[in-house]
C-alpha cells in the first residue's frame, strides 16, 4: 500500500526499494515498468541511444518486466524506426519484450518492415492493449495492417499530418488484410493536422466498425465519422476545440512536450 | 476570418463553410450512451472575453444542445499544467512550482471567475454536473487541486453557486512521471 503512493515518482520509488527486501520486491515491477529508447545516439549521452537501453535491460534480465515500451525520436535528429536499426542480436533482445502492454512508436516506417513485419512485432500481438503511433509512415492499408497485428488492442492513439496515398491501390496493398480484428473498445486519441479522413474511414471499414468508449479528438474533420461509428458505445468525449480544425490551443506556456 | 456564431443558439451565421461543417460535426444526438463531455478549460476562456464568442464556445454550446443521451450527467473542465500561473515548465523535467506574483494571482482569480460565469451561461443550455479536473503532472498535483479548490471557495464566497448552478467537484488525474535528467530520459535502469 505504501509503495502505491509513490508509483508516480520513480526517485521516491527507488528510495523505497532500498529499505528492505520486501519493499524492493514491491517496488521492482514499478521501477522497471517502462523502457524508453531513442532512435539516435546523442553525442551528449552516447550510451543512451538505440540500442543501448535495450542491451542494458537485456543484460540484467529486465526485458520481461517491461510493460510500457516507447520508441522516441530526438528533437533534431528524426530517424525513422525501421529494420535498419536491427541486427540479429538487437532483434533477439527486442523479441524478449514479451509482456509489453503499452507500445508507443514515433516515426514508424511501416513499409520498410514489410513483408516480414510479424517477425519484428509478432511477440507483441497477444499482450499489447494500448498502441500509440506518432507520425507513422506508410499507406493507409499498411498502417491499418500494423494496427491489426495486435489481437487484444483496446486503446489507440494516432498523431499524424497526412497519410500519403501512394500505392494505395496496388495489388500488394489490397492483399494486406489485417491479421486480427482488435476489439478497439477503450480510448481513442486522434490528433490530425491534415484534412484526410481516409485512414479513419478505411479502419472502420476493414475492422467492421469501432467500439471505443472514450474519445479524445483534436481533429474536427474526422469528428462526425468517429462519433457516428461509436454512436452506441461512446461514453466519454473529450474535445479541445479552439479553432475551426479543432486543434489544441497553441500556448507559450505549454509544458507538455510528450 | 470572423466567427459570428451566437452563444446561445445552434444556428450559425457565418460565411465560412468550414465553420458550418465543423458545427455539424459536433452533433451528439446519435450518441445515446454519452455520459461525460470533457473540454479543455483554456478553450472556454474566451467565452466572456470577447463580444463575439469564439468557435470553441460555439462548438461546446452546440454540442451540448444536441445531446439526447439519457445518461448524460457531467461536463468536465480539464485544467492542464499551463493553466496554472504558479507552474513553471522545465522540460524535460516535470514542471516545478514558483511563487506567483500578486498581479498573477489577481489575473488567475479573474480567469477562474470568468470561467465560472461561462459555465453558468453554458448550463442554461443543458443541465449537467460540473467537474473541475486537474490533469497535471504528479509534482504539481497538490498545488493544482489547492488552486482549484480556492477558486471554488472564492466563487462560493461571492455567492456564485446556487440551486441552478451548484458547487462543482474538484478532482485530480495524475499524469505519468516525466523522466528526470539525461539518465532517466532514456532506458532507465537502477544502479
Amino acid at each position: 500500500m505504501v509503495i502505491a503512493d509513490f508509483i508516480y515518482d520513480k526517485w521516491d520509488l527507488l528510495a523505497c526499494s532500498l529499505i528492505c527486501r520486501s519493499w524492493y520486491t514491491a517496488s521492482f515491477p514499478h521501477l522497471h515498468h517502462a523502457l524508453v529508447v531513442k532512435t539516435f545516439s546523442s553525442h551528449h549521452a552516447p550510451r543512451l541511444g538505440w540500442p543501448k537501453p535495450l542491451q542494458h535491460a537485456s543484460k540484467h534480465g529486465l526485458l520481461p518486466f517491461v510493460k510500457k515500451f516507447r520508441v522516441r525520436v530526438g528533437f533534431y535528429d528524426v530517424a525513422m524506426f525501421s529494420p535498419r536499426l536491427f541486427n540479429w542480436r538487437t532483434l533477439r533482445q527486442f523479441s524478449a519484450l514479451i509482456n509489453v502492454q503499452e507500445l508507443v512508436i514515433d516515426y514508424l516506417d511501416v513499409p520498410s518492415f514489410m513483408p516480414k513485419i510479424r517477425r519484428y512485432f509478432g511477440h507483441f500481438s497477444q499482450t499489447v492493449r494500448s498502441l500509440a503511433l506518432r507520425k507513422p509512415k506508410g499507406s493507409r492499408r499498411q498502417i491499418i495492417f500494423f494496427i491489426g497485428l495486435f489481437e487484444h488492442l483496446e486503446d489507440l492513439k494516432l498523431l499524424y499530418d497526412v497519410i500519403y496515398p501512394q500505392g494505395e491501390k496496388t495489388a500488394d496493398n489490397r492483399s494486406l488484410v489485417p491479421s486480427f480484428i482488435p476489439p478497439l473498445r477503450g480510448r481513442l486519441t486522434i490528433t490530425c493536422f491534415g484534412k484526410d479522413v481516409g485512414l479513419l474511414q478505411d479502419m472502420i471499414d476493414l475492422f467492421g466498425g469501432i467500439r471505443f468508449h472514450h474519445m479524445d479528438l483534436f481533429n474536427v474533420k474526422g469528428t462526425r465519422l468517429l462519433l457516428g461509428a461509436c454512436a452506441e458505445t461512446l461514453e466519454t468525449l473529450r474535445l479541445c476545440p479552439t479553432d475551426p480544425h479543432g486543434l489544441e490551443r497553441p500556448t507559450g506556456r505549454s509544458t507538455d512536450a510528450n | 476570418m470572423v466567427w459570428n456564431v451566437p452563444l446561445d443558439g445552434v444556428q450559425t451565421q457565418t460565411d465560412s463553410p468550414i465553420a458550418k461543417s465543423s458545427l455539424r460535426d459536433f452533433n451528439l444526438s446519435r450518441n445515446k450512451s454519452l455520459r461525460i463531455l470533457q473540454v479543455a478549460a483554456c478553450s472556454i476562456d474566451d467565452v466572456l472575453r470577447a463580444r463575439s464568442p469564439n468557435v470553441a464556445t460555439s462548438l461546446l454550446t452546440y454540442a451540448l444542445s444536441t445531446i439526447t443521451s439519457p445518461v448524460f450527467t457531467e461536463l468536465t473542465a480539464i485544467y492542464r499544467d499551463y493553466d496554472f500561473r504558479g507552474v513553471e515548465p522545465s522540460w524535460p523535467d516535470q514542471p516545478c512550482l514558483r511563487e506567483r506574483l500578486p498581479a498573477e494571482e489577481v489575473e488567475e482569480a479573474l480567469w477562474h471567475c470568468r470561467l465560472f460565469k461561462a459555465f453558468r451561461t453554458i448550463r442554461e443550455i443543458r443541465d449537467f454536473r460540473l467537474v473541475l479536473c486537474a490533469d497535471v503532472w504528479h509534482r504539481v498535483g497538490g498545488y493544482s487541486v489547492r488552486v482549484l479548490k480556492e477558486a471554488v471557495a472564492a466563487e462560493k464566497a461571492r455567492r456564485g453557486f446556487d440551486d441552478i448552478f451548484p458547487e462543482p467537484l474538484v478532482i485530480y488525474s495524475p499524469r505519468a512521471v516525466r523522466p528526470k535528467g539525461p539518465r532517466r530520459m532514456l532506458g532507465w535502469v537502477p544502479q
